[in-house]
């Protein structure tokens, strides 16, 4: 059994790995797979020989992936790949574990489903850690999903999972508090609150429309809040914006002092709202 | 003496767009004070204004056409027919005025403004036209609560046999290219939709400013990074909030390594079969070569997969190239025409419903009996101002002749900055 690999930004891979990577995606790894109807099922046995290399299986899962934009052509070994994908997710290489999670979760596979709340509700039994899990759960956010993303909004340190868990939480009406509270709290990390912000305009676009235009007044907010304020007030409503006099001023004294973003955020806006 | 102009025999503002095709257009004499006789002599010239570009005029359809167009339109009122096409491409709108002078004389008698609108390389587009096209994307997305959502949630496995794996494939998502890009014009009249080579690095394009970062290599999950400006930071269209779009590939200066573009072409040889073009859509077992599919799995997220591929706005940008790469094939090879055998793929018995030419696509035609899915969002295909065609419910063969080359009605209102007519 796997433990939860936290997952923060300090994993993200360095820009040398970068470096690196880009170069050896320069020279894919050639398959040599057959002409004809055998080259999928070649791929497929690629995919899942664990004594390969992981490029290999990598480039044998882009191949078999991309066949599925061929819907006719790839009837054939469709439930083959499926149960190959679900086999990936105990794979011992990290990457096809999660390539096949997100691949099985946009499909709504039940089976992967079932995987990944199984392993946010037992650590111990989990095959990606919680921020992946979230991510890929969003793709059928049910109210399992969304009562075990609120707990761990509360309880988890890491931003990473958070983010997630607010992305799930944006289509569960129960969270509505929750994230406007994250979203007022001005000690929450700017990633959060603008995750927020996203995720309270899915439940309420009232309310967020009310904080933009409160954290536009705000002078002690950063620049990045007032920018989302400001962003989410563009796509607002009109006639409010004509009955607030002070968002007005606000908005026509930004038009020329601040950054240049800023400026010309304010400008558009302006434009949009004819003020 | 006072003319009237209209442009695609339009009186509406929203008319006066232009691309590569011959638009019909017309003038009359509104005040006739101070003409002598029956008609009077008149000097149309162009002038570029702050969005630049340039047109072509001639009296009928056909040839280059001239930087002035000299016509004779009578006193009492009755229209006089001229066409004008777009030479250079305006950035922003109006970028070209039309100026009527009474042939001798300086004073102007009528003005009309316009702009050259094509659809061009996402990695050239300039950052008023990138900041208008998302702008408007985000406005129709309205951050999830908008219409964007038909679009998303057509492309998806219970309407795959309408677009994927057969003949019907490019057609079919001309069409849903189209019917955004009207849907975005209603919006912002001056935005054109834009293609992501992808055969090329693009790095212009993966900026927070534009289509946002993902992570090279990431996992899928991590949200594309966008600028605390970019209003794309609100995209929403499926069950949770932002973007997902980890790439394979380093999206700062390589591309995802499909084909080349010389080497797609190619797929249709020998002959020039459409039948053996449309192999881009899909892989060539045993070769990898493949151009559109491998361009959907350079990235890990919504975009790789065909039931939340559309979810992604790069989905259109992509998808546009795919469209482009035909249009260049069928420009090389002249396949406008649905009446010659090899622009197409017929076959005996028929393909599915909905690949055949004369057959109406799914789901503009709103048909939701079997074999059809049992869904058809977003009603019929947004009308344009400039032109008629396709049509609300546009059949397969209504999807060829997309600058009007056989047909001047065919035209679908948009060409590609490296497409001539």
């Amino acid at each position: 059994m796997r433990k939860h690999t936290r997952r923060t930004t300090a994993t993200r891979p360095k820009p040398r790995r970068a470096r690196a990577a880009a170069s050896a995606d320069a020279k894919r790894p050639e398959l040599a797979l057959q002409a004809g109807d055998k080259a999928l099922s070649q791929a497929l046995a690629i995919l899942g020989d664990t004594e390969d290399t992981l490029p290999r299986r990598m480039e044998a899962l882009r191949v078999l992936q991309a066949a599925t934009f061929a819907e006719n052509q790839f009837d054939a070994i469709r439930a083959d790949y499926t149960a190959a994908l679900r086999k990936l997710v105990h794979d011992p290489q990290p990457q096809l574990r999660q390539r096949a999670l997100g691949l099985l979760s946009r499909g709504r596979d039940d089976y992967a489903q079932a995987t990944l709340l199984e392993g946010l509700r037992h650590p111990d039994r989990a095959v990606v850690g919680p921020g992946d899990a979230l991510s890929y759960l969003s793709y059928n956010a049910h109210a399992g999903v969304q009562s075990v993303a609120r707990s761990l909004f509360k309880e988890s340190k890491d931003h990473v999972v958070r983010e997630q868990a607010l992305r799930v939480m944006a289509s569960d009406p129960a969270s509505r508090g929750v994230i406007r509270a994250a979203l007022a709290d001005k000690k929450e990390p700017v990633s959060i609150r603008q995750m927020s912000a996203a995720a309270l305009h899915a439940l309420d676009p009232q309310a967020l429309q009310d904080w933009a235009g409160k954290a536009v007044l705000d002078k002690t907010e950063p620049d990045d809040i007032v920018a989302t304020g400001l962003t989410a007030i563009q796509f607002g409503d009109a006639a409010r914006m004509s009955d607030d006099a002070a968002l007005r001023k606000r908005i026509g004294e930004m038009r020329t002092k601040g950054s240049g973003r800023m400026k010309r955020l304010a400008k558009s806006i302006s434009a949009k709202h004819k003020l | 003496m006072k003319v009237e102009i209209e442009i695609n025999d339009s009186p509406q503002a929203a008319a006066r767009y232009l691309t590569w095709a011959w638009s019909p257009c017309r003038i009359r004499v509104t005040d006739p004070a101070g003409i002598t006789g029956t008609s009077a002599a008149v000097r149309l010239d162009q002038t570029a204004l702050s969005g630049g570009g340039s047109i072509r005029f001639a009296s009928t359809a056909t040839g280059a056409g001239a930087a002035t167009h000299s016509l004779s339109v009578p006193r009492d009122g009755t229209t006089v027919s001229f066409f004008v096409r777009g030479l250079t491409a305006s950035t922003a709108d109006p970028g070209v005025q039309i100026t009527a002078r009474q042939t001798g004389a300086t004073a102007s008698v009528g003005t009309v403004s316009l702009m050259v609108r094509i659809r061009k390389d996402a990695t050239t587009l300039t950052n008023g036209e990138r900041d208008r096209l998302i702008a408007a994307l985000a406005q129709f997305n309205n951050q999830g609560l908008g219409r964007f959502a038909d679009f998303a949630g057509t492309h998806v496995s219970a309407g795959s046999l309408e677009a994927h794996g057969r003949p019907g494939f490019l057609p079919w998502h001309r069409a849903f290219v189209l019917d955004l890009e009207r849907e975005l014009q209603a919006i912002d009249r001056s935005v054109a939709m834009t293609y992501w080579r992808f055969d090329r690095p693009a790095p212009a394009l993966f900026t927070p400013q534009f289509m946002g970062r993902g992570t090279f290599n990431g996992p899928g999950t991590t949200q594309v990074t966008f600028a605390a400006t970019n209003p794309l930071r609100f995209w929403r269209a499926g069950p949770a909030p932002g973007i997902t779009r980890d790439p394979a590939f380093n999206v700062g200066g390589a591309s995802p390594g499909p084909l080349s573009q010389a080497a797609a072409l190619a797929l249709g040889n020998p002959g020039a079969l459409y039948r053996n073009f449309r192999r881009l859509e899909s892989p060539l077992p045993g070769t990898q070569h493949d151009y559109h599919g491998m361009a959907h799995v350079s990235f890990s997220g919504p975009i790789d997969s065909i039931p939340t591929a559309a979810q992604d706005p790069l989905f259109f940008f992509l998808h546009c190239n795919v469209d482009r790469l035909w249009a260049v094939w069928q420009k090389q090879q002249g396949r406008f025409d649905v009446a010659v055998a090899a622009a197409y793929e017929t076959a005996a018995p028929p393909h599915r419903v909905g690949h055949n030419l004369g057959d109406t696509m799914w789901p503009w035609n709103g048909v939701t009996t079997p074999p059809r899915p049992n869904f058809a969002l977003g009603g019929t295909l947004a009308s344009s101002p400039c032109v008629s065609a396709p049509g609300p419910k546009p059949q397969v063969s209504d999807c060829f002749d997309y600058q009007g080359a056989i047909k001047l009605s065919n035209n679908m209102g948009f060409s590609y900055d490296d497409v001539p007519l």
